[in-house]
């Protein structure tokens, strides 16, 4: 080993905690990159193998009764690889010792060699022609508690009938799925069951017809002419539109939340660099500083510029080297760990973790550039420095009176506090990113909990100001509005309100969509749509009103015009303009238009008739109204508000802990900050400090003019992170948006708060530990030595 | 050896009464990994009110062991030094904080100046932590700096700087004066215009005041000159009359 290097390793040794420190903060950064990399490959890869494993569609496409010669036809058109036809029906369920109604949907078995295959996990399929054996989801199994041979009751077209289950099984269609209406999915309320293709075709009278098909596409086929083509075919059977994996819900959800993994690493990354390249700075300045003599000897020595700043740049490298290191080993394993959680959490029937060679190169490159970026500084120094003025002692630092003292604006102060004061404006590009520092650590616990926040304000919105009934129920068909009648009779209920929805496409200039059409009259108790001020809005009696997100995707306003074609008519799209723009923040919502119901009834040509209907309950009487739902071979859905609520909050429960994860990351961004700036201040202010000391100031004053620093430094960057962690905030809140749900950003008060106190408590605890170090200073040593 | 039993009140300025100071076989070991190293092996001494006493020896001789302890800076291994009757070693670090506060100005030969304070508020740095201090202002004035009051540490010369320290050091009306090597960084004249600083001081406050240097000129201007060798005090001479510190050269 050359001389050099061996010096290395003592500099190293004698600087141990600041290097150590800030080979933590390298290690946690890359620790989470690695991780995350991994993740979002291995859940990427994942999924990929099991749409391809089991022939996950890329169309989909619904339909009241479509023979099945219609088949070949849609296999013939352009880029069509594959089709499937399936029967496939909303029911509902009586599960024994659960009062409640359950949602099922039924959905005949995939035949071998179709598209959207299942994978057993248990069990077997049912028996060509049983009318009884049922596949059931793994998640609606086990949530509910049945398994190979348990039995329950289903109400199939107006005839109840029992069912056993035979397997359990995964399908790549329902990684994400909840019964339709309802906010977020439910594992407890809503199940797939498959069941032989020729029992449900005679229970619901469809024998050698369908009412739903999938289609793969060949690769570069035309996705949106396929569609438009399928829509055209299905379109004299009642189809009501085909739509592509992009507007399939658990396809989305699930590649929504790897793109929010994505996002938050493009986040991490800038982060993360500044602060590493900040701490190395301000190591490798005092470094080079105390080192002046020895560099002017080097030079003297004949070493070229290029060897010393090497020698410099190995010091920085090894500290980062060590960190990465550190990362690499616990993020790829905490990947892996991180992965199965999600893997589970998805139910994916198998997992490919894949750590790539780029994953472990990002993570690397990331910290080297900062370690590039923290060195400059002090290589640049290193490089400038003559040999004759290295030999020499530095002058000493010119210190000016603060603008404010310049100014002739007397500041009632004591010394100690003016030397923390000049210290601070003596070198303000070092104060301000400590302060930044600081700030980003404050900011990266603000944003999650400001993501939170806005959750539970999106919840509040729409659970208790827009949805509040406690009830929504479902019809197969139209019924009469008359229904209402007799369902306010039926026992706990309190309050009934109507509603008739209908698939409709929306359209304006070049973008369409498929949206729901909801229909209602005027000023609804229960269900309503919210205005921009978040009030109760009422329907107007001309022209619809459709979701804020909706409007601005069409890039329609008030007043506009735009095209509604109602799916299940045949007639030509009607013209209408947009009466009003609704707040929402449920995905369930943006893609509903309001209007009318009479209007509705009139342009359908129908009399008056709904779909379904919202409830007020009574609870204490819910469980009559259970079985009379339960009993109502009419009502093919029954969603739970309480429910949805529950499970929404159960979600929000495990994100909380999430929030654990960036605490410890902060702390440790924190300590490294403050830690590494005190003690270089430390390092550099020990002559004072010492002479405070012969002065007669105790350990604790001495220690106020460090640790006073510190905290004007923490106060000035709690407000910049906590602005940091709003803007943070707002690009996670806009990034989260998804089908599912747009956070609305809106941060309590109490989370910076919450914020600002683990910063604060983090700087007090870094603060006990450099004191110890301002209690050992020698200072007879000190005093003695030359400056 | 000669015992340090003369009479100080012979002595022009000395006082009689309680010594300031009474070392009695003060003894000093540091460990090193080269072994150990014997500071002070037994000093006896007296030190009285108002005197000042010039401390001359080689490097390594023992005699700023000798001044750190008599400062609060440092324990004897052995010994005991009083400080008007009180054992010193038996302070804890809060009363040898509170001794060195207000009790104690000391001088190094580097000036220890806050380089971001100026002159005066460097001297206000002592008189803060006092009860009965000299107004800043006239501290500087006692060391003939009242016109450089508003400057910082980086705008003066190392002489004006070491006034500077020295004027702070006796802000705060300090009973004892401890200077190591004050001109040890300096040229002779400027030097001289520290020892004025230091003589005049000490007098306006009847300070008792040690003074360690190497420089053997300066050995006049003290009432008593000790002279240390290998940790021992080899030699204690009696000025007939202290030359002041303007008279010398070197």
């Amino acid at each position: 080993m050359r001389v050099l290097d061996r010096k290395i390793l003592r500099d190293l040794k004698r600087l141990w905690s600041q290097a150590l420190a800030i080979a933590l903060v390298t290690a946690v950064g890359t620790a989470g990159f690695v991780m995350s990399l991994g993740t979002i490959d291995s859940l990427e890869q994942t999924q990929a193998v099991y749409y391809e494993r089991y022939r996950f569609a890329d169309v989909f496409a619904s339909v009241r009764r479509a023979p099945e010669s219609l088949a070949d036809k849609l296999a013939a058109i352009s880029g069509v690889k594959q089709v499937s036809t399936r029967i496939t029906h909303n029911v509902v369920l009586d599960i024994e010792g659960m009062s409640e109604p359950v949602n099922g949907l039924l959905s005949s078995l995939p035949e071998a060699g179709g598209l959207n295959q299942i994978h057993l996990r248990r069990g077997r399929v049912a028996l060509p022609g049983s009318t009884q054996e049922v596949v059931l989801t793994e998640a609606f199994a086990n949530a509910r508690g049945l398994t190979l041979g348990s039995s329950f009751w289903a109400t199939l077209k107006g005839q109840k009938r029992q069912l056993t289950v035979v397997g359990i099984a995964l399908s790549p269609e329902y990684v994400f799925f909840g019964v339709p209406g309802a906010m977020v999915p439910d594992d407890e309320r809503f199940g797939v069951l498959w069941m032989d293709r020729k029992a449900l075709a005679a229970a619901f009278d469809l024998e050698g017809a369908f009412n739903d098909a999938v289609l793969s596409l060949m690769p570069r086929a035309d996705e949106a002419e396929v569609i438009s083509q399928v829509d055209a075919l299905l379109d004299p059977y009642g189809g009501v539109g085909a739509y592509g994996r992009g507007d399939h819900i658990s396809h989305a959800t699930l590649s929504g939340e790897i793109a929010q993994l994505r996002a938050s690493i493009y986040l991490a990354a800038p982060i993360f660099i500044g602060v590493v390249a900040f701490l190395l700075h301000m190591l490798m300045m005092r470094h080079v500083e105390t080192e002046r003599q020895q560099i002017g000897t080097l030079k003297a020595f004949g070493y070229s510029n290029a060897a010393i700043a090497w020698h410099y740049f190995k010091f920085v490298l090894a500290i980062v080297v060590v960190g990465v290191l550190i990362g690499l080993i616990v993020g790829a394993r905490a990947g892996q760990a991180v992965t199965e959680l999600y893997a589970a959490h998805y139910r994916f029937p198998f997992l490919e973790y894949v750590l790539t060679p780029n994953a472990f190169m990002q993570a690397t490159a990331v910290p080297l550039a900062a370690a590039l970026v923290g060195a400059m500084g002090s290589l640049r120094d290193v490089i400038k420095l003559p040999p004759a003025v290295a030999m020499r002692a530095p002058p000493p630092p010119v210190y000016r009176r603060t603008l404010i003292e310049r100014l002739g604006l007397h500041l009632p102060m004591d010394q100690p506090t003016r030397m923390i004061l000049r210290h601070i404006v003596r070198w303000p590009l070092r104060s301000m990113l400590s302060a930044l520092g600081i700030a980003a650590a404050t900011a990266i616990l603000v944003a999650p909990l400001g993501v939170l926040d806005s959750a539970v304000y999106m919840i509040d919105t729409h659970f208790f100001r827009a949805e509040r009934q406690h009830m929504t129920v479902a019809f197969a068909q139209t019924r009469p509005h008359k229904a209402i009648y007799n369902m306010e009779h039926y026992p706990g209920v309190l309050q009934v309100e109507p509603f008739r929805v209908t698939p409709a496409k929306i359209r304006y200039g070049l973008r369409s969509r498929r949206v729901t059409l909801v229909a209602r009259e005027g000023l609804g108790e229960l269900s309503r749509p919210l205005d921009r001020e978040l009030q109760p809005m009422a329907i107007p009696t001309q022209g619809v009103v459709i979701s804020s997100a909706m409007a601005q995707w069409l890039g329609v306003g008030r007043g506009d015009r735009v095209a509604i074609e109602l799916l299940e008519t045949h007639q030509a799209a009607l013209d209408m303009p947009v009466t009003a723009v609704a707040e929402s923040y449920v995905g369930l919502t943006f893609f509903m238009v309001f209007i009318d119901r009479n209007l509705l009834n009139h342009l359908m040509k129908e009399g008056d008739v709904i779909t379904g209907t919202h409830l007020r309950l009574d609870s204490t009487e819910l469980e009559p109204l259970y079985d009379h739902l339960k009993n109502t071979p009419a009502i093919t859905g029954v969603v739970s508000h309480a429910a949805s609520l529950a499970a929404m909050r159960r979600i929000m429960a495990q994100n909380l802990r999430m929030t654990l994860v960036n605490i410890v990351v902060a702390a440790i961004i924190i300590f490294g900050v403050v830690y590494n700036s005190a003690r270089i201040s430390l390092a550099e202010r020990a002559r004072e400090l010492a002479s405070m000391r012969l002065l007669g100031y105790s350990r604790f004053d001495v220690s106020y003019i460090l640790l006073g620093e510190l905290g004007i430094l923490t106060l000035a960057a709690i407000p910049v992170g906590c602005s940091l962690g709003y803007g943070f905030a707002h690009m996670l809140t806009e990034g989260t948006a998804n089908e599912m749900f747009r956070l609305p950003l809106h941060i309590e008060s109490a989370s910076f708060g919450y914020a600002a106190l683990v910063v604060l408590t983090t700087v007090v605890l870094t603060a006990m530990v450099v004191t110890r170090k301002i209690f050992q200073l020698d200072i007879i040593s000190i005093l003695k030595t030359r400056e | 050896m000669a015992m340090a039993r003369l009479n100080p009140g012979a002595s022009d300025t000395g006082a009689a009464g309680q010594p300031t100071f009474v070392a009695r076989g003060l003894t000093k070991t540091y460990r090193t990994d080269a072994g150990e190293v014997h500071a002070l092996r037994g000093i006896d001494l007296e030190l009285w009110p108002g005197e000042l006493v010039v401390m001359l020896g080689p490097s390594g001789s023992g005699k700023s062991t000798f001044l750190n302890i008599l400062g609060g800076l440092d324990i004897p291994t052995a010994g005991q030094v009083l400080y008007r009757g009180a054992d010193l070693a038996a302070f804890n670090e809060r009363a040898r904080t509170r001794y060195r506060c207000e009790q104690i100005g000391f001088v190094f030969q580097f000036y220890n100046l806050i380089p971001s304070l100026t002159a005066l508020e460097n001297v206000m740095l002592a008189t803060e932590v006092v009860a009965n201090p000299l107004h800043p202002q006239e501290a500087l004035d006692l060391v003939g700096l009242s016109e450089r009051s508003d400057h910082f540490p980086a705008e003066m010369s190392g002489g004006e700087q070491q006034r500077v320290a020295v004027a702070r050091a006796i802000a705060k009306r300090p009973s004892i004066l401890l200077c190591d090597e004050p001109t040890g960084a300096l040229d002779s004249n400027t030097g001289i215009l520290v020892l004025e600083a230091i003589e005049t001081a000490s007098r306006a406050l009847q300070t008792t005041t040690v003074l360690i240097t190497h420089n053997v000129s300066i050995a006049a201007m003290g009432d008593r000159v000790v002279s240390f060798t290998n940790g021992h005090i080899a030699d204690i001479r009696t000025n007939d009359r202290r030359r002041p510190a303007r008279e010398l050269s070197w």
